[in-house]
Parts: structure tokens; sequence; C-alpha cells
């Protein structure tokens, strides 16, 4: 009797320090060789990210999704595009395959929590896979696979409308990608969308009237011919299409509901925090007169971050709750079987502490992105782009390589500023 | 007696769960045949290709006006646009097509693709280093007479939302190609081929 109480209490104990250590294992160790590279990339050490991404030869499947978003930005910011590309076809490649839901992992979440599970990427996040490889496309002039990643874009805002409004920038870059390989009547429908979405939609007028213009629709632009008149531009010139990240976009952090005894509801959300705001005015490299920019989108990836996780929170909900109450029943199993009350009490606080939210993110891309395009003459350009925060202050100057145009020649740069 | 075949029923379950465990996650490799139609999913793929440079080839052989003319017409082979949501190398359709053509004897093409090559060479031989006899004559190149262009389509569809353990995917593909004479600015010959394939995906897996 003694011993078969002594082997009961033994795999007991030998049940919660596994579980212990899972705990440990999942939500320690696996995020770690990200967090150097982060680290360094806000530190603007983007060089000394790479090297740390580079490190990294194998990490657990479960975080594979955020290791090839994560190299994807860090080798866009450092100019890499190519390679950024492969890593990004790698996560979207990824993504395709995460459709499957993991019977196992599911289990397994609802006893542990859902950092055992392979993450998927919030939906914004998934399009922004997408947003950053037509912007790498379009910045090594590969226009028909921008195109292409414009149509997996697409594909998403029309499977996930309410997640994903708001997302004004990667509906330009749509609509640009249309407009690239001459599929003006696509691209004219993407800028209608892009008007409604922005409200007051003058900004990008000249760009409704000139599509519609080129798709024959000649009673529509008829709407938006005085505003394109306001278009100074000679029609032959060039054109610089600026892609500006800034600032740090937005961490998830632990919420919490506590029921007594032991039950612990807990849910990922997004850290609250103040942005200034931040004016990017692009110049001669000598000269004082700032350039206007034809047209300007951006989007704000902090407020659609949010707006995804909110989308996705009935689902966190009912997990939850699901999760809540197997955890309860185990707790109350193991009082109605062990007569010891210490070890239930130890029970209990193994799967209090167990109940982490998963807060896993993307964490090195921009909290804003702006799509900028400035008209320029044929013929050899040294530009800066000079960075003023809020109230004039000034912040930096980023010196963009020497651009040499062609009329009607259209060309692509991509900037960042980091906080 | 009993206990030992308890213990003997363990060691023997544990053992099979690792035979399985090991034996699924062996790599295995295997030739296949490059004429063998396989589809893993509804995607576009190998046979696919094969399939389409099959179809559209031998009608131009055949059938195109230009198959029975007495000389070889030229042909400079542009690219196939790629209006899918797919990244396909349709560079590999081209090639095919031109390879194809190229052996049946009835055309001849210009390589528009090492015009670049070509001028540089040409320059590097009137550059001085290359004897003046081994030099190439210059403005004697082929002009071509016709162009040989496509474009590759596709129309996806998934099955909607609703509880079910599989989801059901239609894509259609189609590949449109066509001659058109450079001097008359007319199509001479077109053709289409269309693939069309359901596939059906687990939504639960382990």
């Amino acid at each position: 009797m003694q011993e078969s109480k002594l082997k009961t209490r033994l795999r007991f104990c030998l049940a919660l320090t596994g579980l212990v250590f899972a705990f440990f294992y999942i939500t320690g160790c696996t995020s770690g060789p990200l967090r150097d590279a982060r680290k360094a990339f806000y530190s603007n050490r983007p060089l000394e990210a790479v090297d740390a991404l580079a490190q990294i030869n194998d990490l657990s499947y479960r975080d594979n999704l955020l290791l090839f978003m994560e190299k994807g930005l860090i080798f866009h910011h450092v100019g890499r595009y190519e390679d950024s590309i492969a890593e990004l076809l790698k996560a979207s490649k990824l993504m395709e395959q995460q459709e499957i839901i993991s019977l196992s992992q599911q289990t397994a979440s609802l006893v542990t929590n859902d950092w055992i599970t392979a993450y998927k990427g919030e939906y914004s996040e998934r399009l922004w896979v997408h947003t950053w490889l037509m912007m790498n496309f379009l910045l090594v002039s590969k226009y028909e696979s921008a195109l292409v990643e414009a149509k997996q874009a697409l594909k998403l805002f029309e499977k996930y409308p309410q997640a994903l409004a708001g997302d004004d920038f990667t509906r330009g870059l749509i609509a640009l990608c249309y407009e690239n390989t001459g599929y003006f009547n696509d691209a004219y429908i993407e800028y209608k969308k892009l008007a409604e979405s922005l409200g007051d939609s003058s900004a990008i007028k000249p760009d409704l009237y000139r599509t519609a213009m080129k798709s024959g629709l000649a009673a529509e632009a008829g709407k938006y011919k005085k505003y394109a008149s306001e278009d100074k531009s000679d029609p032959g010139s060039a054109e610089l299409i600026l892609f500006v990240g800034m600032g740090e976009a937005p961490k998830k952090i632990s919420g919490n509901i506590l029921i007594p005894p032991s039950v612990r509801f807990s849910f990922p959300q997004y850290e609250e925090r103040l942005i200034r705001g931040t004016e990017v005015i692009l110049m001669p490299e000598n000269a004082y007169k700032s350039l206007s920019p034809r047209s300007s989108v951006s989007t704000s990836l902090d407020r659609v971050a949010r707006n995804s996780l909110q989308y996705r929170g009935s689902q966190i909900i009912a997990k939850e709750t699901a999760r809540a109450a197997i955890k309860e029943s185990l707790a109350r199993a193991a009082e109605r079987k062990n007569k010891n009350t210490g070890w239930v009490v130890l029970l209990r606080a193994v799967l209090l502490v167990m109940e982490e939210p998963d807060t896993r993110c993307w964490q090195t891309l921009p909290a804003t992105l702006k799509l900028l395009r400035f008209p320029l003459n044929p013929g050899t350009h040294r530009l800066k782009a000079v960075i003023r925060r809020e109230g004039g202050e000034y912040a930096e100057e980023i010196i963009l390589p020497e651009l040499k145009l062609s009329p009607g020649q259209r060309v692509y740069r991509s900037i960042r500023v980091t906080p | 007696m009993t206990r030992f075949l308890t213990k003997a029923a363990r060691l023997f379950t544990l053992v099979s769960a690792c035979c399985f465990v090991f034996a699924g996650c062996t790599a295995s490799t295997r030739n296949i045949s490059a004429d063998q139609e396989m589809h893993y999913d509804e995607a576009y793929d190998f046979s696919d290709k094969k399939k389409i440079v099959d179809a559209l080839v031998s009608p131009l052989l055949g059938e195109s006006p230009l198959a029975e003319t007495a000389e070889r017409p030229v042909i400079a082979v542009y690219g196939i646009a790629n209006e899918t949501s797919e990244h396909i190398n349709t560079g590999g359709i081209t090639d095919a097509i031109r390879e194809a053509l190229f052996k049946a004897g009835k055309f001849r093409f210009v390589s528009e693709t090492q015009r670049e090559n070509i001028a540089n060479e040409t320059a590097y031989q009137y550059g001085g280093n290359v004897a003046p006899q081994m030099r190439v004559e210059k403005a004697r190149q082929a002009g071509a007479n016709y162009i040989l262009s496509g474009t590759l389509r596709s129309i996806e569809k998934e099955e909607p939302k609703q509880i079910r353990l599989t989801k059901k995917s239609l894509r259609y593909y189609s590949l449109n190609l066509e001659l058109t004479d450079i001097k008359s600015g007319l199509i001479a010959w077109a053709d289409s081929v269309e693939i069309a394939r359901e596939a059906s995906k687990p939504i639960i897996g382990w």
C-alpha cells in the first residue's frame, strides 16, 4: 500500500517536472537567437543583426516563420533585396503549409499554452510578407514577380477585409504593380479602392485620372481632370518612388484576468505607446529646396496590427476558455486522487504559471510606412532625405545613392528611419 | 509469467512506436520519368509544362501557314508574360517551344537574349586584338520575320468557409501563343491550351 502511494507520488512529481521543463523550454529558449538580431537592428547596427541571424542554423519549427520574416526585413534594410526575397518567399511558402491545423500542436496547447504551436503570424503580418516582397521585386526591377505578390496580397485583402482595412500603403503598392506592368484598368480599380479607404483622395486623383485615361474610361477620367491639371510635372519626366519605413513596430505583451483560486485567462495585446509624428523631406544634396511629392500614401502598421489582433479576438477567447476549463478539470481530478493538498496546490500553481499568452510577433517592422512619388527631370540627381520629428526637430539625414534617370523612367528606393 | 508477458508487451509497443517514428522520418529518393504525369497539388508543375508545349507545338508545325513556306521563316521568340498569381518561370516554356520548333527544322531563330553579348563580342573583335581576317562581318545578321509571344493566365477558386475536413480548390490555366508578322503587324497564327484541375487538401493534420 505504502509502495503504491510512493509510486503515485513519484509519477505525479515526474509529470509536474515535465510540465515545468516544457514551459521553460517553450517560452524561454526558442526565441533567444532572434533576440540579439532584433536588439542589434534597433541599436542601428543592422550588419550585426545580419551576422546574428546568419549564426542561426537551426531554429525550432515553432519560430521558423518569425525567423524568415525578421531575416527578410533586415536584409531589405541593408539593401540585400535578393536575399530578402529568398527569405520572404520561404515565409510565404510556410504560411501556405500552415493552413493545415495540426491536431497534435493544438491538443498540446490546450494543456500548456500557445507557445507550443508553430507561429502562424497575424493576418496583418501575413499581408506584410507580400508587401515587402512587392517592394523588393520593384527595387530589383522584377515587375512581373511584383505583380504576382500583389495578387497574393489581394487574396488576403479579400479574405480578411475587416482585419486589414486601413493598410493604404499596401493597396497603393498593388495599384503601382498593376500600373508598372501596363494593366491600367486593374490599377484604376485599386486606386479607386484606395481613394475610398483614404476618404480624402485628393493626393491620388492624378493617379486615378492617368489610369482611367489609359484604360479608355474617358467619362470616369473626366471626374478627376480638374485635380490632374494641378499636377505641374512634365509628362516626360522621370519619377522616384520612395518607400519610407519609420519607427518601431508595436510589441505584444501579456494581458491577464485572474479568477480565484487559480484560474487565469491570459491573452496577447499590443503595448500602448505614444508615436511621435515624423516628416520626411526630400531635397538635393547641396541645396535647401525641398521637393514636393506628386502623391503620398501612408499606413500606420501600429493601427493595422491592433485591428488584426482584435479581429482574431473571438478565436483567442474561445481557445482560452477551453484551456481554462481543461486545466481546472485536471486540477480537480488531481484533488480527488491525491489527498496531499501540497501537491495539488503545486499543480495549480504550475498550471497558473504556464498560462502564458503567445506574445510572439514580427518585431523589426516599422510603425509607419510611407509611399512617396516624386517627379524628377531626366538626368543625374544626388538627393538626401531629411527627417524631422514632430515640432520640426531635426532627427537625421539619409543620403540616397546617385540616380541617373532617362525620360519616363521610374526608379524605386527604400529607406528606414529608426527611432 | 503474466508479469513477464505484460513487460514484453510494453517493450514491444515501445519498439513498434520507435520503428514507426524513425521509419517515417527516413529520407528517400527515386527517379521518375519526365514523361510521367504527376501532380502533388493543383499548382502548375513540370507535367503541365510538357503538356502545354506538346499541345502548342504540334498545331504550329502542322496547321500554321508558315510551316509550308519554301523558305524557312526567321522567328524571334519573346517571353511569355506570367499573369498568374504564382511565381512561374515562363522562360522554361519558351525555351522548350523554341527547342521543339528548332528540331522540326521548319523555322530559323534569332537569339534576342544574346544580342547584347553579340554586340560586346563584335566590339571586342574590332577593338584591335583580333586579326582582321578573323573578324565577323558587321551588318550581316538575319532579321526576324515573325515574333512568337504568349501569355499564361490563371483563375483560382476555393470552396467557401464552412465546417468540413477537407478544402477543395480549383485552378484553371490557359496559355495563348501567337505569331506576329513584323512586316505587316498582322497576327499570322494563334492558338491556346487550357488546363483545369481540382485539388483537395485536408484542413486538419497530425
